[in-house]
């Protein structure tokens, strides 16, 4: 590889490279390097997405579980504790006026991470209640 | 007291039971393959980001070599 260089007056100098084959080959492993880590990129992409459809089918299993296991909870007799549960539940419905209901409709939606957070609460009392 | 006594469940309701939870032994079994299968793509991206890290420290060591010819140019 040599490099020209034009001096005002118009004369040429050259400046020598040392092992220019070296440089080319090196300069030639570096594009396949290169080419090497696009095609790395694709085979990344290709898992990435492969990952993501994994975890959203295991996300689609959990909820079919936990449907079924709000189907056994409603199938089993109502505990003690659930029948207090219910009763609560009822009372709270009955003491609901229904601007209360509007203003409710008004409020921001809940996040499903605030619903499943709630879920948990609920269930974390219920193991508190027995014991 | 109360809590130690017996709960007796109707026959179609037990029967009901007792298919809700095969089907939900059922589930959490694919539910395990899938998180194992969700391993197993994390550690393959973890292998290729560690090969790519290499690839590029290896593109840079040449691509330095290549500057330091050119900069330092035989005279």
């Amino acid at each position: 590889m040599v490099k020209k260089k034009v001096d005002p007056e118009g004369e040429m100098y050259y400046i020598g490279i040392k092992e220019p084959m070296e440089v080319r080959r090196e300069l030639l492993m570096s594009s396949r390097g290169i080419i090497q880590t696009l095609k790395r990129y694709e085979t990344f992409k290709t898992l990435r997405e492969e990952k993501l459809n994994s975890v959203y089918e295991l996300k689609r299993v959990m909820e079919e579980i936990a449907v079924l296991n709000r189907k056994l909870k409603r199938r089993l007799p109502a505990s003690k504790i659930r029948m207090m549960e219910l009763l609560q539940d009822k009372k709270a419905e009955q003491k609901e006026t229904p601007q209360i209901r509007v203003q409710e409709r008004v409020k921001e939606e809940k996040t499903r991470l605030e619903l499943l957070e709630s879920e948990l609460d609920k269930i974390e009392n219920r193991l508190n209640e027995l014991g | 007291m109360m809590e130690e006594m017996p709960v007796f469940v109707k026959i179609e309701d037990y029967k009901n039971i007792v298919d809700v939870l095969h089907l939900m032994k059922e589930k959490l079994e694919i539910a395990k393959k899938l998180l194992a299968q969700v391993e197993d793509f994390k550690k393959q991206e973890d292998t290729e980001l560690a090969a790519w890290e290499a690839e590029l420290e290896d593109i840079d060591e040449r691509v330095e070599g290549i500057s330091k010819t050119l900069l330092e140019p035989e005279m």
